[in-house]
């Protein structure tokens, strides 16, 4: 099976990041490497895209983020720390629930139920 | 990682973030963090058994079309940086004619809210002549002491462009920021000279307004002395609000001409 492109995801990354984020909070780079991991090194996602949905889902309230104390050896720049608010747990249960719905009805059209 | 490697790696950063339209803080934060992750990146990439350009090109690879990343970041710009981007002004205005903007606009919000109190407040019993010309004479202050403050914000701002290195932050806690900020000289003698020709203009409104009401004797000085603390107070908190928007403003600002003056090729995209 080939790799997830960028493209495939295209909808559900914010509710992807919201259940990395369910496993504790996280920087960017985190939230990416726990995609990869759950993705089982399939998923193949252009990592600039991954700040514009978190900054959505910051505005939508879904998620907090606060700047790390230090860069931690990183020179120039710090990192934000996100964390999942009790707004973005309800937002990914539905999101959850409208993915199953959607996989009942692909899976009936395309003969593959799941 | 070498200052070369830093600098490409903010080219491909600024790439993504440079046409965003959107205010200098929200830039600023994209930019920060936009770069730790590729820096992030480039380490993990600098890690493997590969040469160096070959990890900054996996780096660029792994961050995806400048372009794209630009129309996403865009997307997620909310309605109200509008408001942000007017506070901030456009990064080349001359100070003197953002403080005027900034000014005018207090005086119109003020005049927007005195009007809808005067209308509700009015609604049973109409305003007499009486009751309204006082209101109305005060009314005739506000663009004074408002750009009184503006041209306070403006002079301190003109001071601060000189001193090399700014002790406060938009992240520090404000007790911090004033207190550092105190500890430069130029700062220093912005806060004591802004403060005193505040307090001076405040209480020449005080006393000009009240110049037809009181005769001339000891009640009239009396007065005015007594109002001394209150001015005081309102000339302080003029001071350390300005502050606190002037020293955010010179640090906006600084961070903005440092990545303007990267060097990006529109055509090219993303370094290689």
């Amino acid at each position: 099976m080939g790799a997830i492109q960028g493209d495939k995801l295209r909808g559900h990354l914010e509710a992807m990041v919201l259940s990395t984020l369910e496993r504790g909070e996280a920087h960017g780079l985190e939230i990416l490497h726990r995609l990869e991991e759950a993705g089982c090194g399939l998923l193949r996602l252009k990592e600039g895209s991954l700040y514009p949905a978190l900054y959505r889902l910051e505005a939508a309230g879904a998620v907090k983020a606060v700047w790390e104390a230090e860069p931690h050896g990183r020179r120039g720049a710090r990192r934000r720390i996100y964390r999942l608010t009790p707004k973005g747990q309800r937002q990914l249960e539905a999101g959850r629930v409208e993915w199953q719905h959607f996989v009942r009805v692909l899976g009936g059209i395309l003969g593959a139920p799941a | 990682m070498n200052e070369s490697t830093l600098t490409q790696l903010k080219i491909l950063v600024e790439h993504a973030v440079r046409p965003v339209r959107a205010s200098m803080s929200r830039k600023w934060k994209m930019r920060e963090e936009l770069l730790a992750h590729v820096v992030g990146v480039f380490e993990e990439e600098a890690a493997k058994p590969c040469d160096h350009q070959a990890a900054l090109e996996r780096t660029a690879r792994r961050f995806g079309s400048p372009a794209e990343v630009t129309g996403q970041l865009q997307g997620s710009i909310p309605a109200s940086d509008v408001m942000v981007r007017f506070f901030e002004g456009r990064p080349g205005e001359p100070m003197l004619r953002g403080a005027l903007r900034i000014a005018w606009f207090m005086v119109a919000g003020g005049l927007v809210m005195l009007a809808t109190v005067l209308v509700v407040a009015g609604w049973d019993r109409p305003w007499s002549w009486e009751e309204l010309m006082p209101i109305c004479s005060n009314l005739a202050y506000w663009p004074l002491v408002f750009f009184g403050v503006a041209l306070m914000m403006w002079w301190m701002e003109k001071l601060l462009r000189g001193v090399q290195r700014l002790p406060a932050s938009p992240r520090m806690g404000l007790v911090k920021s004033i207190t550092s900020a105190w500890a430069v000289p130029a700062m220093r003698r912005s806060m004591i000279v802004g403060g005193l020709c505040q307090f001076l203009l405040l209480m020449s409104i005080y006393i000009g307004a009240n110049w037809p009401t009181q005769p001339m004797g000891w009640s009239h000085v009396t007065s005015v002395l007594g109002t001394v603390p209150a001015m005081a107070f309102k000339a302080s908190l003029c001071v350390i609000g300005g502050l606190v928007f002037v020293l955010q403003n010179v640090e906006r600002r600084r961070h903005h001409e440092e990545w303007a003056s990267l060097q990006i090729d529109p055509e090219r995209g993303a370094p290689a």
